[in-house]
């Protein structure tokens, strides 16, 4: 049987291990908050690929029902659907409505034709494809640009913590609203486009850590062989 | 049948790269002429019928797979057109149905919660029927026209195209076929269906540079010198082509060039015209 305190101890390296596994993870949410760096953001050649600014996130649906919140953007299209990485829709606003949060879904009938193409995420959040059609007098082709809506943002309130779902998710604490608005406009700052979060873990603060924890551990252990020393010596002594 | 080489959205993968694969997507052999007199037929007959100025954008024709062509037909009006060549479908979706109502009834928009009276329902019979003659163009000689359910027209569809309206009044109507039309291909080209094209020479005895001053100057009686020398071969050129190098001379008193061994072809040249 392991005893509390060495189980909190494996329990502490075990979770430095995964906040370094994932230190080059875009999104990841640390479980430690000592290890968090300034991102830094790459371009990519991925029109779907976006940074999103400090402070920020995306929002996508909670299996419980309600809403969490998450920073990775390297969005993909499933289905004719806006997803973050992990399979979660991505909410935004409509075309002319911010009364409500809804997946942004291409024209399921210009999917079914092929004629999705393009697809690119703006600075402005906006998600936009671009549909091919033929001017049936000319003959011409020309590409319509067709905006699907614009990806919401979510902040905290300054001074919150907000709550680790898992890897890549965080939820805000009971009783705290989070302000919901759209790239470059009510104070948030526009996405950097084409581009990617390298991530926020600082590797050789976490490092450093994961080796703290472990030295604490073998102290630990260290402190349990004397005190199971002592006990044993107190043990013949008494037979 | 016709495959285009396209590649795909986007797709993730593990290491955060992106990456476009390429796929094979079966491509339609209807003609885009035929499509778009159907496309300038809608307009004509939807201006005509709902009283407004109207303009169509044309999806090109596509080769819907099951499930797209499940999503394109979910709950649409279908008339079904027998034709000598095929069967033809004129497709209007819900959503589109209830517009051309309104806009048959000179509204701005009719709500998706109220279904169609049954005069509104005969309008838009009347508005779909109408644009079954434009399917002449696409099935040959017509015969009856009947209702059709989603499911079968979805088990028979196999080309499709859509005529959409631009401006405010946005509405799309869809048009199908039970059979892509058949590949012709033509035979190949000989130089005996060549035989009656003539190809103009001209052959480059010599060649020299001019500068603007001396250019300034000419006037008749002048003689320039030209660069080439005596006995140089002259060049043989088909438009922009240069063919071949000969030696240049006099038969029966016209100028002539002749290719001998001694002037090699010019053999670059002579296959980027091949």
């Amino acid at each position: 049987m392991i005893d509390p305190a060495t189980n909190a101890g494996l329990a502490r390296i075990a979770a430095r291990e995964r906040d370094v596994m994932h230190a080059y993870d875009p999104g990841f949410i640390p479980e430690a908050s000592d290890i968090a760096r300034k991102g830094t953001v790459v371009p990519t050649f991925d029109p779907l690929g976006v940074a999103i600014p400090d402070g920020a996130f995306v929002v996508t649906p909670h299996a419980d029902g309600g809403l969490a919140y998450a920073r990775d953007g390297a969005l993909t299209i499933v289905d004719g659907e806006l997803r973050a990485r992990d399979g979660g829709a991505v909410l935004g606003f409509g075309v002319g409505d911010r009364s409500k949060l809804v997946p942004l879904r291409v024209d399921p009938y210009d999917s079914a034709q092929g004629r999705v193409a393009n697809a690119r995420i703006e600075a402005d959040g906006t998600f936009a494809y671009a549909r091919t059609t033929i001017d049936p007098r000319s003959g011409e082709r020309r590409a319509e640009n067709v905006a699907v809506g614009r990806i919401a943002l979510a902040r905290f309130p300054a001074g919150t913590q907000p709550t680790r779902i898992d890897a890549h998710h965080v939820a805000p604490p009971a009783g705290v609203r989070p302000e919901f608005g759209v790239p470059g406009d009510g104070g948030f700052e526009k996405l950097a486009t084409r581009s990617r979060d390298l991530g926020r873990v600082d590797i050789i603060a976490s490092l450093e850590k994961m080796r703290e924890a472990y030295v604490s551990f073998e102290a630990l252990r260290a402190a349990h062989h004397v005190r199971g020393g002592t006990e044993k010596t107190a043990m013949d002594l008494v037979k | 049948m016709i495959s285009s080489l396209t590649f795909v959205a986007p797709q993730l993968l593990g290491d955060g790269r992106a990456i476009r694969r390429p796929a094979f997507v079966p491509r339609s052999t209807l003609p885009l002429s035929a499509a778009c007199l159907v496309a300038n037929g809608v307009r004509e007959t939807l201006s005509r019928l709902l009283a407004l100025e109207i303009d169509v954008d044309l999806i090109e024709p596509s080769i819907p797979g099951r499930t797209e062509r499940r999503v394109l037909l979910d709950g649409a009006t279908i008339l079904r057109v027998r034709g000598r060549i095929c069967d033809g479908f004129v497709i209007v979706r819900p959503a589109d149905a209830r517009r051309v109502v309104a806009l048959a009834f000179d509204e701005s928009e009719r709500s998706d919660r109220d279904a169609l009276s049954e005069i509104e329902r005969a309008t838009l019979e009347r508005v779909i029927a109408a644009l079954v003659p434009l399917c002449n163009t696409l099935c040959g000689t017509l015969g009856p026209t009947t209702r059709e359910s989603a499911d079968r027209a979805a088990c028979d569809l196999v080309t499709y195209f859509e005529v959409r309206t631009t401006g405010l009044a946005r509405l799309a109507i869809g048009f199908a076929l039970a059979r892509d039309p058949p590949e012709d291909v033509a035979e190949r080209i000989t130089l005996d269906d060549l035989a009656d094209v003539e190809l103009e020479g001209t052959v480059s005895l010599g060649v020299g540079a001019l500068g603007v001053p001396a250019f300034s100057r000419l006037a008749v009686g002048a003689t320039i010198v030209l660069d080439t020398p005596l006995g140089a071969p002259g060049m043989l050129y088909f438009g922009d082509v240069t063919f071949a190098r000969g030696a240049c001379g006099v038969v029966d008193g016209r100028n002539a060039i002749s290719f001998d061994s001694t002037y090699a072809a010019a053999p670059s040249a002579i296959r980027g015209a091949a």
